[in-house]
């Protein structure tokens, strides 16, 4: 794929990069694509990581999550659960619960009890359909619809093509705010499944009997090991309270369209702000407000940059990281 | 070669860490280290100590105790005196470092120490002496023991190690002197500990271990009775004992040529009576905290720290027992996630039950699949991932499925990885809609990226 293609963001010295999500995002959306032009409405769209699955799961996922009394499974969206280890929970870039907290350590019940900690008790009841705001677990099941625009199917004379485009991945556009693109293709969907940024029948659900793995010797213990995980329960609260997560996210509870002061750090010399050797003096500056209407998705960021190392040199990683500015610590 | 027990002093020999019991007052004493000479205080006791051992020596022979096995993890120790002391747990104590703290003294004998003793120098017994496995006590042997009897826990300071119960298999035997004033202490010896009869006035030559060989007797119903009857005990009547005459506290130096010599007698200080005990003789409640076995056992708080220690212990380490309880019992009884909700199972069983296409799709929805994935030279296609991606098409009815993989640069191997996949893919079958190389946007350094996708 061609780089060049992807949107860049500009540094405050000037310097554009390439936002890591954006190429992500991109790469999803290249697997969409088909949608556009296949000439079949769908009725559930799959989207499957590198993980290791049971096929039988990946069904039940698609058809048995959330049945309704007619027996058919209802959801805009519903994801498996994955595992990096026989014990880890692995996704939590991209996993928020209800009221958009993000996930507290990685093992059962995942969830802190943080606000009403909805997601949390659905987990500890044993739900199948647990209310999130947003999840992604190696393998997810949406409603087909808000991907494809059905209306070119509808034989009527005065069908016209929907309103908006089709749902598709995206990143953050803010420079400083990084979100994962399986967390924003939520927040888009419910935005416009209910026009709210953070309604409260979410219409995603995680469905933690259906379990996936990076690798297939962690799957095959995941069957075993996920028996006693109820007396974890107690324990991750615990580590929470001790590490404090979860870790306060500004944008969580923002709607979109609402108009939010964002306090940034200028650097009077950005240019030279930026260079490997700056100095204390160098990372001088003052704060300032700035505007921002805010977008669907707040909960599911930070504040950090993640872009693509567009030149590696010996021993670096594809990935880069750059910290917002601020001043000399 | 029985000695009175009227000419004897009672010798407990009950050795712990660094403390041994004083027979003449029943208190524990504490050997501490001289700092200025460098040398254990205490060790007139272990001098005392060694005497009693001696005789010991003397009944079992000359060579006795060079065959005792070593204790676990020690190398073995073939003189006489190295056994000895051993035994006793005096080595690794002599010398400490200086300035540092004491070094960590050997365990008081454990109960296997005392039986290899006791087997190894006892002259054959009239009957098979039956020895049980002595298991390594948890709870310290002489309260133990003394539990047992008694059914309370009064005893010689707790911690010490004895051997409980030497079940003799001997007739009852009858009094033999009646008319001793310390008879009485006979008959419950062997329920309680070793009894040393040692004549302290002629310590060369009226050396005997009394065993009882009598019948497991009675014992005394209250512990009050019990401490009454073991102050007597240890109350002797001239409480002076053969004292080690050495140049050094050394150990090293001891002499242990099994007292074929005669030895000085050295005449120990006897303590006056303390106010408490003229209290206790006229109070009633008092006598009891004057009794020096009841005031051993209150006075130690070595040994009752010790007694925390192990309860630390023992909550520390009996945490993963219980984690373990409470796994398999959640494993077993209330597992989380695991028994599905029933239209799950009959999903599954539908599932399994047949091979018709599509058979877990009732509804026929026509389901997309997509992946973006990033593969090292076709792991994925090739292996589970696309195994099990075919067989989730099948159960979802290939005339209902898309298919869509997208995979950026992928290497050579990949490449022909995908290509098979495509031609095992059972979409081919009934394509609704076939893309042949769905070419990408690409760069003119970087060749072709393939995008297979099926209906």
């Amino acid at each position: 794929m061609d780089l060049t293609s992807l949107p860049r963001v500009t540094l405050p010295n000037g310097d554009t990069r390439i936002k890591r999500i954006a190429f992500l995002a991109e790469v999803r959306n290249r697997a969409l694509a088909p949608l556009d032009t296949v000439p079949v409405p769908f009725d559930r769209i799959l989207y499957l990581n590198d993980v290791n699955f049971d096929p039988i799961d990946a069904t039940q996922l698609l058809f048995s999550t959330n049945i309704d009394s007619n027996g058919h499974a209802n959801y805009a969206a519903a994801c498996a659960v994955d595992f990096i280890n026989a014990f880890k929970f692995y996704d939590r870039f991209a996993t928020r619960d209800l009221e958009g907290w993000v996930t507290g350590i990685p093992f059962f019940p995942w969830f802190t009890s943080a606000g009403s900690a909805v997601s949390r008790q659905d987990v500890l009841e044993g739900k199948d359909a647990v209310r999130v705001r947003s999840c992604w677990g190696g393998m997810t099941a949406f409603e087909a619809k808000w991907f494809q625009d059905h209306a070119r199917f509808v034989q009527t004379p005065d069908a016209s093509p929907s309103p908006v485009s089709p749902l598709r991945f995206r990143y953050e556009e803010d420079t400083f705010w990084e979100s994962s693109e399986c967390c924003l293709v939520h927040a888009d969907l419910q935005q416009r499944r209910t026009s709210m940024g953070l309604p409260l029948d979410s219409g995603i659900y995680m469905n933690p009997y259906i379990r996936v793995a990076y690798d297939p010797k962690t799957l095959s213990w995941l069957s075993l090991t996920r028996r006693p995980e109820r007396l974890y329960a107690a324990i991750h609260d615990l580590l929470n309270w001790a590490i404090g997560f979860p870790i306060y996210n500004p944008r969580q509870m923002e709607e979109p369209g609402q108009e939010v002061a964002d306090t940034v750090w200028e650097y009077d010399d950005p240019v030279r702000a930026y260079l490997p050797n700056a100095t204390t003096a160098d990372l001088s500056g003052h704060w300032r407000e700035v505007t921002r209407v805010a977008t669907p998705g707040g909960f599911c960021g930070g504040p950090n940059l993640l872009v693509i190392n567009e030149t590696p040199q010996q021993g670096e990683g594809r990935w880069g990281k750059i910290e917002p500015p601020g001043p000399a610590a | 070669m029985e000695t009175r027990l009227s000419d004897c002093t009672y010798c407990s020999l009950l050795v712990g860490q660094g403390e041994i019991l004083n027979p003449d007052n029943g208190v524990w004493m504490n050997e501490r280290m001289d700092e200025r000479t460098k040398r254990w205080s205490g060790a007139e006791h272990l001098g005392y100590v060694y005497n009693i051992y001696r005789s010991w020596l003397k009944l079992a022979g000359a060579d006795g105790i060079s065959t005792m096995a070593p204790p676990a993890g020690q190398k073995k120790v073939v003189s006489r005196k190295g056994a000895l002391l051993e035994a006793l747990g005096y080595i690794g104590r002599q010398q400490p470092r200086p300035g540092a703290r004491q070094a960590k003294p050997r365990p008081c004998l454990t109960l296997r120490d005392w039986a290899r003793i006791w087997a190894l120098e006892l002259p054959p017994l009239p009957a098979p002496l039956p020895f049980p496995e002595l298991p390594q006590p948890t709870v310290s042997p002489l309260r133990l023991a003394t539990s047992r009897a008694l059914g309370s826990p009064v005893g010689l300071g707790h911690g010490a190690k004895v051997i409980p119960n030497l079940s003799l298999k001997t007739p009852p035997c009858a009094n033999p002197h009646p008319s001793s004033p310390l008879h009485l202490p006979t008959q419950y010896l062997p329920t309680l500990t070793l009894a040393l009869a040692l004549s302290p006035s002629r310590p060369q030559t009226a050396y005997s271990l009394q065993l009882s060989g009598c019948q497991r007797p009675r014992l005394p119903s209250s512990p009050h009775a019990y401490a009454a009857l073991m102050s007597m005990r240890i109350h002797p009547s001239t409480p002076d004992y053969e004292l080690l005459p050495r140049a050094s506290s050394d150990a090293d130096d001891l002499d242990l040529d099994l007292g074929l010599h005669p030895r000085p007698v050295v005449q120990r200080h006897v303590p006056q009576p303390s106010w408490l005990a003229l209290l206790g003789s006229k109070m009633s409640g008092v006598d009891k905290l004057v009794d020096p076995v009841v005031c051993a056992h209150y006075v130690t708080p070595r040994r009752r720290k010790r007694s925390v220690l192990r309860l630390i212990y023992w909550s520390i380490f009996s945490v993963p027992y219980i984690c373990l309880f409470l796994v398999l019992s959640a494993v077993v009884l209330f597992p989380s996630y695991t028994h599905r909700p029933a239209h799950y199972n009959e999903l599954r069983n539908r599932a399994i039950a047949t091979n018709a296409l599509g058979r877990a799709n009732v509804r026929n929805e026509k389901v997309f699949i997509a992946a973006a994935i990033y593969e090292d030279r076709g792991a994925l296609t090739s292996g589970p991932w696309g195994k099990a991606v075919l067989d989730l098409v099948d159960l979802l009815g290939p005339q209902n499925v898309h298919l869509s993989i997208f995979e950026n640069d992928p290497d050579v191997e990949t490449r022909q990885s995908l290509l098979d996949f495509e031609k095992k893919a059972p979409c081919n079958t009934h394509p609704l809609a076939y893309y042949h190389d769905f070419v990408l946007t690409i760069a003119q350094a970087i060749p072709p990226s393939p995008s297979r996708t099926w209906i």
